[in-house]
């Protein structure tokens, strides 16, 4: 055995202090490694981009179908056809799925229970998910789609587009993934099962949207209209300033339950 | 060589940190009592382990062993009482966990990363800096797992994610490291190996392990407590639990007795009673009870007696128990030790 003994090395320490956030570097981290080990990103991003693709090209589509002016897809303004790229409803759906198991999946695995035992506080462990997951998932899901986006209707409609409008639709629609993130993290603090996650999810996602065809308030105050909310601001349309209030309450709301719950929970 | 981590916090440079008072107890647990629902787990356990000891935690399945050993890492909530780490009060917060390492039951990792990257990550909450290198290198063949040190852990066997769950837990050099039945996944070679290892951190850091395996208990701990139904039945040194059931008793086996032999020596001097344990015709065994203190009168007088009697004396020794019996009788008996 050639072991050194364990208190002859002095390269490990003791860190003095961390508070809520013990090990929250390390724990972003792990997390990032896991989103791109796992290739999870880059199948988020290629679905994204595809999706991006296919809604920055739907004159060209609806017109070899027939329904162009039926659907009001007769614009060949670049601009316009790059903030369809990006749908709250598409994009919420794919966070949905990309981080439903993000806490559901460490307990069912037994991992959670041992990164707890590490000095990390639960706070830490949540903190590192939303964050980590918001860095990834924007990456892979908005920002890189609206690249492509962008350079795909530089070439097809014959310019660029306004890359100010673009910026400010792509910087503003990052309350979508936001939003859908926390509430698969809230809720998977709460709900054990994956499949429960992602079945709370999607009804929290699309509940209010049923509702808000018969009563427009509901719409407007519900945080899943925020990608609405966020291309009419970018376009200079009028917008509701509920729906960003609502946002940023419901998103208080959920992250500061999610640390109470997580916090209270015996893994 | 330096000092061994005796419950003490070392430094960036490795030294102790200077603490205001010093530490005999490496764990402290004060009435911790928890109950799920209507169960309850633990009863009132107080308990404390001193430094540098390999403390045996031992009990029946169901017994409460995990439960303890779950309230000290942090997983688990006491539903009363306290209990502290090298002296840091143990919260969900994790603070106390800066100086333990802990093995669970069935240990289980990111099957994504490798031995050695899991005892990275480790490292890292633990402060680790840049030469952590040698340090990891050197747990994972402490632990026997060197060769598969690159392969993911989702490769790895039971034993193998065992094995790499002990060296974890002494990835941060802590002043404890509590392991929740450490063997109980292991083949006899790999048992060996982690008893021999455990063995070996006596005096380097506090070892506060649960097992149900007597056997083990024995060869590695020098304390061990018993918990039953959640309820510390008895805590205390190995050899002197060991001694304390066997104190005051002789185990005389003679050859040629009658029946008036047990009798004749119930008058011997220093001796108190004496019964027939067990008899096979060449020879009989006698279970023979000797006064407080007086093991070495009664042995003379016993001799001397097998002389004059012209009996064959084949032994005259102190009874001596294993645990196992021991442990038998205070959970089936609840039999109050000396």
């Amino acid at each position: 055995m050639t072991a050194q003994s364990l208190a002859t090395d002095p390269t490990i320490s003791h860190a003095s202090s961390g508070g809520m956030f013990l090990g929250f570097g390390n724990s972003f981290r792990k997390e990032v490694t896991e989103w791109l080990r796992s290739r999870k990103a880059l199948i988020v991003a290629g679905v994204s981009v595809l999706g991006a693709v296919f809604m920055t090209l739907i004159p060209f589509i609806a017109k070899a179908s027939g329904e162009a002016e039926e659907a009001g897809l007769t614009s060949m303004d670049p601009t316009a056809n790059v903030l369809l790229a990006l749908a709250g409803q598409t994009v919420g759906l794919i966070a949905i799925v990309a981080t439903m198991a993000l806490l559901s999946g460490e307990r069912d695995r037994g991992t959670l229970g041992w990164s707890l035992t590490n000095p990390v506080s639960p706070t830490a462990i949540i903190a590192a998910k939303f964050v980590a997951g918001m860095v990834v998932f924007s990456i892979a899901a908005i920002v890189i789609p609206l690249i492509a986006s962008v350079a795909l209707a530089t070439v097809v409609y014959g310019g660029p587009p306004d890359l100010m409008v673009v910026g400010t639709f792509g910087l503003l629609f990052l309350t979508v993934p936001a939003f859908y993130i926390a509430l698969t993290i809230g809720l998977g603090t709460a709900i054990k099962a994956t499949a429960g996650v992602a079945g709370a999810a999607l009804a929290l996602m699309f509940v209010p949207q049923i509702l808000g065809g018969f009563i427009p308030l509901v719409a407007e105050i519900s945080p899943t209209s925020i990608g609405l909310w966020a291309t009419a601001v970018a376009k200079g349309e009028p917008a509701s300033a509920l729906t960003p209030v609502s946002w940023l309450v419901c998103m208080i709301a959920i992250l500061v339950a999610a640390k109470v719950v997580f916090e209270r929970q015996e893994v | 060589m330096a000092e061994p981590n005796l419950g003490r916090t070392l430094d960036v440079e490795g030294n102790p940190v200077k603490q205001e008072q010093p530490m005999t107890n490496a764990i402290s647990m004060v009435g911790l009592t928890k109950h799920y629902d209507d169960v309850q787990a633990l009863t009132d356990l107080t308990l404390d382990v001193p430094a540098g000891a390999v403390y045996g935690f031992l009990g029946p399945n169901g017994a409460g062993k995990t439960t303890a050993l779950k309230v000290l890492a942090g997983l688990a909530r006491a539903t009363a009482g306290s209990a502290s780490i090298n002296g840091v009060a143990v919260s969900a917060a994790g603070e106390h966990r800066r100086q333990l390492g802990y093995l669970a039951q069935d240990p289980r990792f990111y099957g994504w990363m490798t031995g050695r990257e899991t005892l990275r990550h480790v490292a890292r909450f633990r402060g680790a800096d840049a030469n952590r290198e040698p340090w990891i290198a050197s747990l994972l063949e402490r632990a026997g797992i060197a060769d598969a040190a690159d392969r993911r852990t989702s490769t790895y066997s039971g034993g193998m994610r065992q094995r790499l769950g002990i060296a974890q837990a002494l990835v941060g050099r802590p002043a404890v490291i509590l392991l929740d039945e450490p063997v109980s996944a292991l083949d006899p070679l790999g048992r060996k190996d982690v008893l021999d290892l455990m063995r070996d951190l006596r005096g380097e850091t506090t070892v506060f392990y649960s097992t149900h395996i007597l056997d083990d208990v024995q060869r590695v701990s020098d304390h061990v407590a018993i918990l039953d139904h959640g309820r510390l039945v008895k805590a205390a040194p190995t050899q002197a639990l060991l001694g304390s059931f066997t104190q005051n008793t002789l185990r005389v086996v003679l050859g040629g007795a009658t029946d008036g032999t047990a009798s004749a020596m119930a008058g011997l001097a220093g001796v108190t009673s004496a019964v027939i344990a067990s008899s096979d015709g060449a020879s009989t065994t006698f279970d023979v009870a000797t006064e407080a203190g007086g093991s070495a009168t009664a042995q003379r007088s016993i001799t001397r007696f097998a002389v004059d009697a012209g009996l064959t004396l084949i032994s005259n020794s102190e009874e001596t128990l294993d645990l196992e019996t021991v442990f038998l009788r205070l959970i089936d008996n609840k039999e109050v030790a000396a």
